[in-house]
């Protein structure tokens, strides 16, 4: 090749990936795996928009948008970091609490836990020698760690069970590592465990709603995006999407 | 299988062997022949991002081509390219922690040279370029070699550093590490397997081949 | 040749990175040897020479060019100088053949007409058609060493530089390398230079000897000249002239032209020394403590019953070191304790020198070369049992 043509084609490939930023880029919490990806196929069939979906961590996406990243719709899996950005001027507005989310524990096959919500033989299994290793999400900035963590504190467990956990990045290398058989269990999202790919590894059972603070889960579209960020973000309002999520297990906002 | 992303992770190993090469040479073939006071110092700065993890790496480079960065601004201002979570800045990115992988192979390879060739060259009446083109670079060029291919795989590679600038958009930065990564956590371990394994045979081939290459090129003395 | 000013003129002065402090110069179809051990600053020399390095101070003129003046910010890159260089390794582009390193130099050509004249060269030096198709690893050293030859010759050099050319070639091949030699010697018109620590090389070789120790040039002149008359006593031990002796200048003998010389010995006291009449330049003051030499063609064996003249002495055989077709023979004085002769012989007559034998030594004072010893010591041996002829 000539020189000045593989400069050119240095240039075309920098242009292009430049190009298709304009693509819509989904911001969303791993909890919203396998929903979301229902959801955004649905709305790539009816609109003929192509989306760009990107899963982790809640709170790492908003330390990337501030830092200016490339995202265009956030959906988080708790409020907070929605109003922080929205404070911070990144935001068109303040968003729309989009579902409420759940966790329970799920229990791999062959391990020797019981899937039990109120988390009874859980509490037995870490003092019997059962327990060797139980998976969270990141409590620091993953909300499905938070929440996981204050059920665990609910259940006055918290203190005893903290040497034995791993922590997953977000929710869902969480839930990898509480079905991988590495961990006798963990806490995880209820999205993830109707989701047939989880839930055929393992037991679940939902962990009682007052044990922590709710899963309030909010998105927000962000400046300068493209129409169809805000499309998706009015297409998750119509039936068909919210048919889609209440059969992933989120509970729809009441307003 | 994520095309995509294997494109994407070759898309970058190129366009960093494209823009580091001619430095590395340079930077080398200096390294090889210097005697300044401080050389110690820059073949340090070489090495670092070899000893440095990827995420401290990750983070500097998070934080001096960030947007509210004056080198980030002035190139948002300038250029209109935003450094950070696009491809761009993968390329600038993977530049820097290849350093080490090509410059020490070539400068090796430049200080395998006698220095007499090189002053045979001059007497015989070679300019300096024409001694660089006739003479090293077809001597060093097993080195350049396997530097080059350590480039291409590492960067094919490169997780934690892409991680933390690049933010693991699809057909942006995404690349086939980061796709691996992604289908492990999404329980799609199958797909996984295939591109781990994808990249595992991609590697050894160009290992393997280079080794080849650079025994079939060296020059007996 | 009547040239008005030599065809190399150098002079260089400097103390970094090494010192170096002399000048030499050479005329064009001469061969000059700069001879002296290893460190003393040929090398360096040859890089001035070719442009490599660039003197603190000097001055390299060939011919009616100025390759290098310090004073007028002069110093031409080897590029632009024109200098067959044989590198003491050959410097051989290990990637290349015969043919593309002899083309080296002919870059400005076209590449055929590049290849045709590369062949001519190797042919000229000796190279068959089927050895000038193999690069240097599958050549003899000597093959290889021709081709540096002839890649030096492409360059059409103004100023020919042979770096201890002859140091990796084997004795056989070594004699044909000479007649290469000889035979470009006639054709160049050219000063051409040789290092080489090998004095019996140089002598053979060379019209002119250049002497250099640590960075300093200490002598040029005539293979001859230098072994009958060495500035001092560095210069006899560096050209290996082992029959060195501590004496005193007397002054002026009756006979004109002549003077008188004590030979000192150990221990000796002083009527007991030898004194011996020699050839008086003049120069010495009376009472000069100084170093004396002979070189080995005034020195002759006799039998011990010929011994008669003052200018016989009685020794003995107290060293012989058999060198195949030589003897190196050590022979201690007996008139003058701690004086000893050293001498190489050839020849049926050596057979009968065993270790023990005495004998008798013919001096011929009409050989001996006078040295002054200094005050400041530069005159002084180092008394280095150094033996720079290769044995």
């Amino acid at each position: 090749m000539k020189p000045y043509k593989l400069i050119a084609s240095l240039f075309l490939v920098l242009l292009s990936t430049q190009a298709m930023a304009e693509k819509a880029t989904i911001a969303a919490a791993s909890d919203l795996k396998f929903a979301i990806e229902e959801v955004a196929a649905l709305f790539e069939q009816q609109t003929g928009q192509q989306l760009r979906l990107v899963f982790g961590s809640s709170g790492n996406f908003k330390t990337q948008i501030l830092q200016d990243a490339p995202f265009h719709l956030f959906m988080s899996a708790d409020e907070s970091f929605v109003f922080e950005l929205a404070k911070a001027g990144k935001t068109q507005d303040q968003g729309r609490i989009y579902a409420i989310g759940r966790i329970g524990i799920i229990v791999p096959h062959q391990s020797p836990l019981k899937a039990d919500g109120e988390l009874t033989d859980l509490t037995k299994a870490v003092t019997d020698g059962r327990l060797h290793k139980f998976a969270i999400a990141n409590p620091e900035h993953a909300p499905y760690g938070m929440r996981a963590m204050e059920a665990l504190q609910y259940a006055n467990l918290w203190q005893s069970i903290q040497p034995k956990l791993v922590y997953g990045e977000n929710i869902s290398q969480a839930a990898q590592f509480a079905t991988s058989g590495s961990t006798q269990g963990g806490i995880i999202a209820l999205s993830l465990a109707l989701a047939p790919q989880v839930g055929r590894l393992g037991e679940f059972e939902l962990i009682p709603e007052h044990w922590h603070q709710p899963l309030i889960q909010r998105m927000v579209v962000i400046k300068n995006a493209p129409p169809s960020a805000q499309q998706f973000y009015d297409f998750l309002a119509t039936p068909r999407a919210q048919k889609i999520m209440l059969r992933y297990g989120f509970a729809m906002p009441d307003d | 299988m994520d095309w995509q992303a294997l494109t994407l992770s070759l898309q970058l190993a190129f366009v960093t062997l494209l823009v580091l090469l001619p430095f590395g040479l340079w930077l080398g073939r200096w390294l090889a022949h210097t005697q300044v006071r401080y050389k110690a110092w820059i073949e340090g700065l070489v090495v670092l991002p070899l000893v440095l993890p990827p995420t401290v790496l990750g983070y500097y480079l998070l934080v001096s081509m960030g947007g509210s960065s004056p080198f980030g601004q002035w190139m948002q201002n300038t250029f209109g390219i935003q450094l950070t979570f696009n491809f761009s800045g993968l390329v600038i990115a993977s530049v820097i922690f290849n350093i080490p992988f090509l410059v020490q192979p070539i400068q090796r390879a430049f200080e395998a040279i006698p220095r007499e060739l090189g002053e045979a060259a001059a007497v015989s009446g070679l300019s300096k370029w024409q001694s660089f083109w006739r003479i090293e670079v077809l001597l060093a060029w097993p080195g350049i070699l396997s530097g080059m291919v350590l480039t291409f795989v590492h960067t094919l590679g490169e997780f934690g550093v892409v991680l933390m600038v690049g933010g693991s958009i699809p057909g942006e930065t995404k690349t086939i590490a980061i796709s691996i990564y992604d289908r492990v956590q999404s329980f799609d371990l199958e797909g996984a397997n295939q591109m781990a394994m994808m990249l595992l045979a991609l590697s050894l081939t160009a290992v393997v081949a280079s080794f080849f290459a650079s025994a079939r090129l060296a020059v007996r003395r | 040749m009547t040239h008005t000013s030599p065809a190399l003129h150098v002079s260089v002065e400097q103390s970094q990175p090494m010192p170096l402090k002399g000048s030499f110069q050479c005329e064009s179809g001469q061969l000059l040897a700069l001879v002296g051990p290893s460190g003393a600053g040929k090398t360096s020399l040859m890089r001035i020479l070719s442009g490599l390095m660039q003197p603190h101070h000097g001055k390299v003129i060939v011919g009616d060019e100025i390759w290098c003046d310090t004073d007028n910010h002069i110093c031409l890159p080897p590029q632009r100088r024109h200098v067959g260089m044989v590198f003491q390794d050959y410097a051989l582009m290990p990637h290349f053949d015969a043919i593309e390193n002899v083309s080296l130099p002919l870059l400005h050509l076209p590449r055929a007409e590049r290849t045709k004249q590369a062949k001519q060269w190797l042919d000229h030096v000796g190279l068959t058609h089927a050895e000038q198709h193999r690069k240097p690893a599958d050549l003899s050293g000597g093959q290889q060493q021709r081709v540096a030859v002839a890649r030096a010759l492409a360059r059409e050099p103004k100023l020919m530089l042979l770096d201890e050319p002859f140091s990796a070639v084997d004795q056989m091949n070594r004699q044909s390398l000479y007649r290469l030699l000889a035979d470009l010697r006639r054709e160049l018109a050219i000063p051409i230079i040789l290092v080489t620590h090998d004095l019996n090389e140089a002598r053979m070789l060379a019209d002119q000897l250049v002497v250099i120790d640590n960075g300093h040039i200490l002598q040029q002149g005539t293979p001859s000249a230098i072994y009958n008359a060495p500035r001092n006593a560095r210069v006899a031990d560096l050209v290996g002239i082992h029959n060195r002796f501590l004496g005193e200048w007397i002054g002026p003998s009756e006979q004109s032209g002549q003077g008188l010389l004590r030979w000192k010995g150990k221990g000796l006291p002083l009527n007991k020394q030898p004194i011996l009449s020699v050839r008086d330049k003049g120069r010495l003051p009376e009472g000069q403590p100084v170093n004396w030499v002979i070189p080995s063609d005034g020195i002759a064996l006799i039998k011990k019953n010929e011994i008669a003249r003052e200018n016989d002495f009685h020794a003995e055989v107290t060293e012989s070191r058999h060198l195949g077709e030589i003897n190196l023979l050590t022979l201690t004085i007996k008139e003058v304790p701690g004086a000893e002769f050293v001498l190489t012989l050839s020849g049926s007559f050596r057979k009968n020198l065993a270790v023990g034998t005495k004998l008798g030594i013919r001096l011929d004072l009409s050989l001996v070369h006078v040295m002054p010893i200094r005050a400041d010591g530069k005159g002084k041996s180092k008394h280095r049992t150094e033996y720079p002829l290769k044995l």
